[in-house]
C-alpha cells in the first residue's frame, strides 16, 4: 500500500512537470518508465499509481501554459484563444477555474458512470467503428459550412489538413509538437504582442459567473461527448469540444468548462475501453496494456481509487500554481515575456523534432495567422489531426 | 459553486481511498509483452541455455553502452545474438 502511495506522489510531480512545459507529454514518461522496472525493481502498484496518477494531473495542469503563456498541449489546443483573452481582460484565474470545475465534473461523473458503461460500450463500439470514417466526414462539413467566408474556411481547413497529413507521415520526432505550437500557440501570440503591451492586473477573487444550470448542463454535454471520443479512436479532444459548443452555444465560460470536462472524461473512459475491448486510446493506456495484457474489475476499481484520489490532489495543486502565476505574470513585462515563449517553443520544437519539425513550425504559424486575425474559426486548423485520421480510416 | 466544488473533490478523495484499501489486489507484471519479453539467457559449453532475467529492449540498449562484465549473456530475442560486452555479475543485467 505503501508503494501505492509512493507511486501517487511522484506520479503527481510529474503530472505537474509535464502539464506546466509544453511539449514534455506524458507519453514519453510513461513508456520510459517501462524501461526502467525492472533495472529499478519498480512494484506493479507503484507503476500503476505513477501513470494513471501523473496522466490525470497532467490533464487538469495543461491549462495553466494555455491560459498564462498561450502554450497549446494536446487537447488543450483550442483554449488558448479563450483563456488568453480572458487573461488580457484580468481573468486568467477564472479561465483556470472554469477549465478545472468541469474537469472536477468529469471525475466525479465519469466515475459514477464506469461500471454502466462497462456494460453498454462494447455495443456501441462495435455499432460505430464501420462509420468512424463518416462520422468524421461530418464534423468536417460542418466546421467548414459554419464559417461565413465558407471558401477561406476551405482553404484554411485543406492547408492544416495537407501539412497534418504530410508530417505525420514523415519520420519527424514528437509531430504534435511544431503542429500545435504553430497554429494554435505562436500564431495567437505574434497577434497578442502587436495589441497588448502589458498583462493587466489580476482579479485573485475572480469566480467564474455561470450558473449551476449551465454549469451542469456544460458538464453533461462534455461528459457525453468525452465518452464518445473514448470508444471513437482518431477522434480527439478539441473535435469533441467543436461539436459540443454547437449545443452549448459561444460562450467563453462555456468552451472553458467543455475542453475541461472532455479531456479527463476521455482519461477516465479510456480505462473502460482498456478493460471492455482491449483498446488504448492514449499513451498512459498504452504502457499499462504492455505491462498488463489484462485486467479484472478490481484492478478497475482499484485505478478508480487513484484517479479520484490524484483528482483531489492535482485540483488543489492546479488551484494554487494559477495563483502564483497570476502574481508572477503580472509583474513582468507582457512584451518580453512572449518574446522568451516564443524563443522557448522554438527551442523546444528542434530539440524534439529537429529541423524538419522547425519548417513545420514555420507553415503552421503562416497558416495559423489567418485565424489568429479573425477572418476564420481557428478550430479549422484541427484539420491537421482530423484530415489524416479520416484519410486512415478511408484506407482501413 | 466553487466552495461545492472543493467538497466534491474532498469526498471523491476518501471514496478514492476506500477504493484503494478494498481493491487493492496484488497486480502482477505480464512479463510476455511486447516491452518485456526479451530475455537475458546464460548458454553453457554444452549450448544449454538458462533465462537469466526477463527485461525489456530499452534496458539492453542501457546495458549495452554501460561498462558491464559478463561473457557470456545471450539475448534471446528470436534469434541468438551472442553479446561481446561483459558484465560484472548476472545480478548487473
Amino acid at each position: 500500500m505503501l508503494n501505492v502511495f509512493l507511486g501517487l506522489i511522484v506520479g503527481l510531480f510529474f503530472g505537474v512537470i509535464t502539464g506546466l512545459i509544453p511539449g514534455l507529454h506524458t507519453n514519453t514518461i510513461s513508456l520510459m518508465l517501462i524501461g526502467f522496472i525492472p533495472r529499478f525493481n519498480f512494484s506493479p502498484g507503484f507503476t500503476v499509481s505513477l501513470i494513471i496518477s501523473m496522466a490525470l494531473s497532467n490533464s487538469f495542469l495543461s491549462i495553466i501554459p494555455s491560459v498564462f503563456l498561450g502554450a497549446p498541449s494536446e487537447g488543450n489546443e483550442l483554449t488558448v484563444l479563450p483563456g488568453h483573452r480572458l487573461l488580457l481582460k484580468g481573468k486568467g484565474l477564472e479561465a483556470v477555474k472554469l477549465n478545472l470545475f468541469g474537469s472536477v465534473f468529469a471525475l466525479v461523473s465519469s466515475s459514477l458512470l464506469l461500471i454502466p458503461l462497462i456494460f453498454v460500450l462494447p455495443f456501441l463500439y462495435q455499432l460505430l467503428k464501420p462509420n468512424i470514417f463518416f462520422v468524421l466526414l461530418s464534423i468536417s462539413f460542418f466546421m467548414i459550412f459554419r464559417e461565413k467566408n465558407k471558401i477561406l474556411g476551405l482553404l484554411i481547413f485543406l492547408l492544416s489538413g495537407t501539412l497534418g497529413y504530410f508530417t505525420l507521415e514523415s519520420n519527424v520526432n514528437e509531430p504534435f509538437l511544431p503542429l500545435l505550437t504553430g497554429f494554435f500557440g505562436i500564431s495567437t501570440l505574434l497577434i497578442s504582442i502587436k495589441e497588448f503591451n502589458f498583462i493587466p492586473l489580476q482579479d485573485f477573487n475572480a469566480n467564474p459567473s455561470t450558473s449551476i444550470k449551465e454549469f451542469f448542463k456544460v458538464g453533461f454535454i462534455g461528459q457525453i461527448s468525452g465518452f464518445f471520443i473514448s470508444v471513437l479512436p482518431g477522434i480527439g479532444s478539441s473535435v469533441a469540444a467543436i461539436v459540443s459548443m454547437r449545443f452549448v452555444g459561444k460562450s467563453e465560460d462555456a468552451f472553458l468548462i467543455l475542453t475541461g470536462c472532455i479531456n479527463t472524461a476521455n482519461f477516465i473512459l479510456s480505462l473502460v475501453t482498456f478493460y471492455t475491448i482491449n483498446k488504448a486510446r492514449n499513451g498512459s493506456i498504452i504502457a499499462l496494456r504492455e505491462l498488463f495484457s489484462s485486467i479484472s474489475l478490481y484492478n478497475v476499481l482499484f485505478f478508480l481509487g487513484i484517479i479520484l484520489v490524484s483528482g483531489c490532489f492535482a485540483f488543489f495543486i492546479t488551484l494554487w500554481i494559477s495563483k502564483f502565476f497570476c502574481k508572477f505574470i503580472q509583474k513582468v513585462n507582457y512584451k518580453r515575456l512572449v518574446i522568451f515563449v516564443i524563443s522557448f517553443l522554438v527551442l523546444l520544437v528542434i530539440f524534439f523534432s529537429g529541423i524538419k519539425g522547425f519548417f513545420i513550425l514555420l507553415i503552421a504559424i503562416c497558416i495559423g495567422i489567418t485565424p489568429a486575425l479573425g477572418l476564420t474559426s481557428r478550430s479549422l486548423c484541427i484539420a491537421c489531426i482530423l484530415f489524416p485520421v479520416m484519410v486512415f480510416f478511408y484506407n482501413f | 459553486m466553487e466552495k461545492l466544488l472543493f467538497r466534491i473533490s474532498l469526498a471523491s478523495a476518501i471514496i478514492g481511498l476506500f477504493l484503494l484499501v478494498l481493491f487493492n489486489s496484488e497486480l502482477e507484471f505480464d512479463f510476455d509483452s511486447d516491452y518485456l519479453k526479451f530475455e537475458i539467457v546464460k548458454v553453457n559449453y554444452f549450448g544449454k541455455s538458462t533465462v537469466i532475467k526477463a527485461i525489456p529492449k530499452q534496458i539492453i540498449n542501457i546495458v549495452y553502452f554501460g561498462n558491464f562484465n559478463f561473457s557470456s549473456c545471450v539475448l534471446a530475442s528470436g534469434k541468438f545474438e551472442e553479446f561481446t560486452f561483459l558484465a560484472n555479475s548476472v545480478k548487473d543485467c
